[in-house]
């Protein structure tokens, strides 16, 4: 262990400043010469590659394709040849009115409100990496539970399937799927890849730099 | 046959590392985790083939009869020409888990025994890249709310398929909370 020296403006609290480059792969501690890891043969950086624009790019995709994936109707249930499309909101207030407020709170969190923290949330990190973090311990604990409840959103594609195999009685009753389903099959799959270029580090990263302007 | 080990001497029984920085839990030490692992990857597998080969749920309208498996679904979205979100359902709920218990089959055999470990190290790495694309859970919860959704409009049996599926979810939630991949990682050691 390095003593924290009290001259120094800048203390050690980094792997750069020692030389140690982790890689994410397999977590062995590599030198600066590695480029790629001796254990496992991925790629060592100091931090991902091209991490903010990639994030800012891909969560702005999600942030269009979120919108026709909440207008456009996500699956229709025709009875005796009438159908009705639903939205994933109508969806929802359908669910209401049945009387099943509890499934319906679950099915607006994962589909509606999850995917729209999440785009809020991964555009608040950005910003704070480019403004400089002032909390960072918070904004780490952010972005880990971005990462983790960004699956969960699949719930509704997960529902559509097994009702359009299940439902299909003809005349008394058939669902089909509604193409905001690819929309929002789209958002889901790019939060979650915007989440994964995103380096948590460059947060402590920018405070360290404030602190040392100061 | 691998030889149980043997913990009571162990330092590092039950320690926790975590950063203290952001208190990210870095490691947890588990007494014979990858030995666990090993009968939970087992279990998984042969879960796996009821799970998808029985009809998850089964529905009755009138007397007409309608059932479906996982695949069903994935069937009956590409000939709807949401080829597409089949695909994503295929690997997300049935290959990728498959592909990620075969991968710890591999990778924990070639741990203890010593073969095929330059394979190992690579399809570890791919298992860790795999681990947020296999939704086992969510697909769990899904059939969960359809059930609660259809009920209204027919009656509806739970399957065999579905009870299998919660099996294997339960191995795969139980391996994530048993594998230590650092002390798999360091079983698998080095080329120099």
């Amino acid at each position: 262990m390095t003593e924290p020296d009290s001259g120094n403006p800048a203390p050690v609290n980094s792997g750069a400043d020692l030389g140690i480059k982790l890689c994410l792969d397999c977590h062995r501690l590599c030198t600066v010469e590695d480029s790629k890891c001796p254990r496992c043969g991925s790629h060592v950086r100091f931090r991902k590659k091209d991490s903010l624009s990639r994030c800012w790019a891909l969560t702005l995709t999600a942030a269009f394709l979120y919108i026709p994936a909440n207008l456009l109707p996500i699956m229709t249930v025709s009875r005796f040849d009438r159908g009705r499309p639903d939205t994933i909101m109508s969806g929802v207030i359908e669910l209401i009115h049945q009387g099943m407020l509890p499934i319906a709170l679950l099915v607006f969190t994962a589909s509606i409100l999850v995917p729209l923290l999440k785009l809020l949330g991964m555009t608040w990190l950005l910003i704070c990496v480019h403004f400089g973090a002032m909390r960072p311990n918070r904004q780490t604990s952010l972005y880990r539970l971005i990462v983790w409840i960004g699956r969960w959103s699949m719930l509704d594609i997960f529902i559509i399937s097994i009702l359009v195999a299940l439902v299909q009685f003809g005349q008394l009753g058939t669902v089909t799927a509604g193409p905001a389903s690819f929309a929002f099959a789209a958002v889901v799959i790019l939060t979650m890849w915007a989440a994964m270029s995103f380096d948590p580090r460059l947060l402590w990263d920018r405070r360290r730099e404030k602190k040392s302007e100061t | 046959m691998v030889e149980m080990p043997v913990f009571d001497h162990d330092p590092e029984y039950r320690k926790q590392a975590a950063c203290p920085r952001c208190g990210c839990v870095l490691e947890s030490h588990r007494p014979a985790g990858v030995m666990r692992c090993l009968a939970l990857v087992v279990t998984g597998l042969i879960l796996f083939f009821p799970a998808n080969y029985y009809p998850v749920l089964s529905m009755d309208i009138l007397g007409n009869q309608q059932q479906s498996t996982i695949f069903g679904g994935v069937v009956a979205l590409y000939q709807e020409d949401y080829g597409v979100i089949a695909l994503l359902i295929l690997l997300s709920a049935i290959l990728i888990p498959l592909l990620r218990l075969l991968i710890l089959l591999q990778v924990i055999a070639s741990a203890f025994r010593g073969w095929g470990r330059r394979l190992s190290r690579k399809l570890l790495r791919i298992y860790a890249h795999l681990q947020e694309w296999g939704m086992l859970e969510i697909y769990f919860l899904g059939a969960l709310v359809a059930v609660i959704k259809l009920a209204d409009m027919a009656s509806v049996q739970v399957g065999t398929g579905l009870y299998c599926f919660a099996g294997l979810m339960v191995c795969e939630l139980l391996i994530s909370l048993n594998l230590n991949e650092h002390e798999v990682w360091n079983m698998l050691g080095e080329t120099k």
